[in-house]
């Protein structure tokens, strides 16, 4: 119990963080600025395929809430899109599953381009305007590329919050 | 009859405790969702509590926010010093060159301004609005597919309030949107939602800078026979008293039937930008202002130029780096 709550807690504070980060000014070209919510998205992803149970849904929406008030975008645009890509990841990532970076690489470069995808559905409803498609898709692009190095990053704080005998079954949930 | 009573679907069994489990989940999943659309709808709507709400916690957040931009800050001095020390001959060759031909200008702009102030005098012209500023950084990079916005630290307690003119070292960026006590949010030129009145080339002619979420935004509303041409300069008319004139916003780079314009600057890439207090109340007063004053004194002349805001961006940014 003490190690799923602490595990909430840490992981709970690394996708809100991830979020905060997101939104800092890093002068990226305005091609690739959509890879960096995705790049908080993407630790929603990896921690949903390390333990699952550990990923709040109110903490989804708290981190996608976040998004949206710093980068000033329509309100519940990324909670929608976040919420969205944790529930296809969740029927990605079953439980016991073989923890590959492959896998878990192809289950994210799928999951961010439906993402990409429903983005400018609602953005061009949203705004009644065809949203230009090709920057998303750059940005869905580089962040699936930066996905390994950040998934790697991530499985040293799994390591430092994982139960034990989690470990060396290789599965929490 | 057996078989039923072994079945989950009888009446009276619980699903196991993993379904159970499922079914919570998705539930909450479809609550979440339906309130993300909620809230999109009310912000599709410019609805007074979302606003409220994103401005109130916003300010909450600017402390947070002015922490985690550190990394951010590193990342920008180590790219700064990176481009430095590659481009460093041929940057200082550059600037040499660029150093010598502004010394003229200077001079030139100098003694132009106190023939301007001597004419004003004799016409007993009204008084230029004083334009106060206050530099500031941005913390939180608003571009995206849908909008071109960025949050900087600066807001009310700092004098800066909604509708000002938000330039950098190399002209003019945005508007101050959304004002709250700590934080402010600048509207880049290129955004959807941009409408700015310029002057366009050596005629000045009329129109309306629209930013259209691309990095050239477009010229709208140009009197008919009036076609800029490519490379003439596109500065703030000042018209409507929002803005004041004479800031200089880029130049036109296509001709044809969708004349686009490329700023000077580059929103988003800037990391100090300057807001021009610019009160546009005065505006009223000052006509009826019509006291003689004497021509400001050369050297107040050359003080105004020493402390403009774009000398205070670039030394925020050496200071910065």
């Amino acid at each position: 119990m003490l190690y799923w709550l602490l595990g909430t807690v840490v992981r709970s504070f690394l996708i809100l963080a991830a979020s905060l980060i997101s939104a800092m000014p890093w002068g990226l070209p305005v091609e690739f600025v959509f890879a960096l919510p995705l790049l908080a998205f993407a630790v929603i992803h990896d921690i949903v395929w390390r333990a699952r149970d550990q990923v709040l849904i109110p903490v989804v929406f708290v981190a996608g809430l976040l998004v949206d008030i710093l980068v000033n975008g329509p309100l519940g645009f990324w909670s929608f899109l976040f919420l969205l890509g944790y529930g296809m990841t969740r029927q990605l990532a079953k439980p016991n599953q073989p923890q590959q970076l492959l896998r878990r690489w192809t289950s994210y470069s799928l999951v961010a381009l439906a993402i990409t995808a429903i983005a400018w559905l609602v953005g061009s409803l949203y705004f009644l305007k065809l949203v230009a498609f090709l920057p998303m898709l750059f940005g869905a692009g580089l962040a699936a590329a930066i996905y390994p190095i950040l998934s790697l990053l991530l499985g040293l704080s799994h390591i430092a919050i994982t139960k034990p005998e989690d470990e060396l079954t290789g599965s929490e949930a | 009859m057996t078989v039923l009573l072994d079945d989950n679907f009888a009446r009276g069994a619980a699903p196991p405790p993993r379904e159970r489990k499922s079914r919570l989940t998705g539930g909450l999943l479809l609550i979440f969702l339906f309130l993300s659309a909620a809230l999109m709808v009310l912000s599709r709507l410019d609805h007074e509590l979302v606003r409220k709400t994103r401005t109130s916690v916003t300010e909450l957040l600017v402390p947070m926010v002015n922490h985690a931009s550190t990394p951010a800050n590193g990342f920008h001095r180590v790219r700064g010093q990176l481009t430095s020390y590659f481009d460093l001959f041929v940057e200082l060759e550059r600037l040499k060159q660029e150093n010598q031909r502004l010394r003229q200008w200077e001079s030139r702009a100098m003694h132009l301004e106190y023939q301007v102030a001597e004419y004003r005098q004799l016409l007993n012209g009204v008084k230029d609005f004083n334009r106060g500023f206050v530099t500031g950084r941005m913390i939180a990079d608003g571009r995206g597919p849908f909008m071109r916005s960025a949050l900087v630290n600066i807001g009310r307690d700092n004098g800066v309030s909604s509708g000002s003119a938000v330039v950098d070292r190399d002209g003019f960026v945005g508007r101050i949107v959304d004002v709250g006590e700590k934080a402010a949010r600048v509207l880049f030129l290129t955004d959807l939602n941009s409408r700015i009145p310029v002057l366009v080339g050596k005629n000045g002619v009329r129109s309306i800078l629209v930013g259209n979420n691309s990095d050239r935004p477009e010229l709208n509303f140009l009197p008919s026979g009036n076609t800029p041409k490519v490379g003439d300069a596109v500065y703030t008319s000042g018209h409507g008293g929002l803005l004041p004139a004479g800031l200089r916003v880029g130049i036109v780079e296509q001709s044809g039937t969708s004349i686009r314009v490329q700023p000077h600057t580059q929103p988003g890439k800037a990391h100090f930008v300057s807001v021009l207090k610019f009160d546009t109340l005065n505006l009223g007063q000052a006509r009826f202002d019509t006291k003689v004053r004497r021509p400001r004194a050369r050297r107040d002349i050359v003080r105004a130029w020493q402390t403009s805001p774009a000398q205070s961006v670039v030394e925020e940014a050496k200071r910065g780096e």
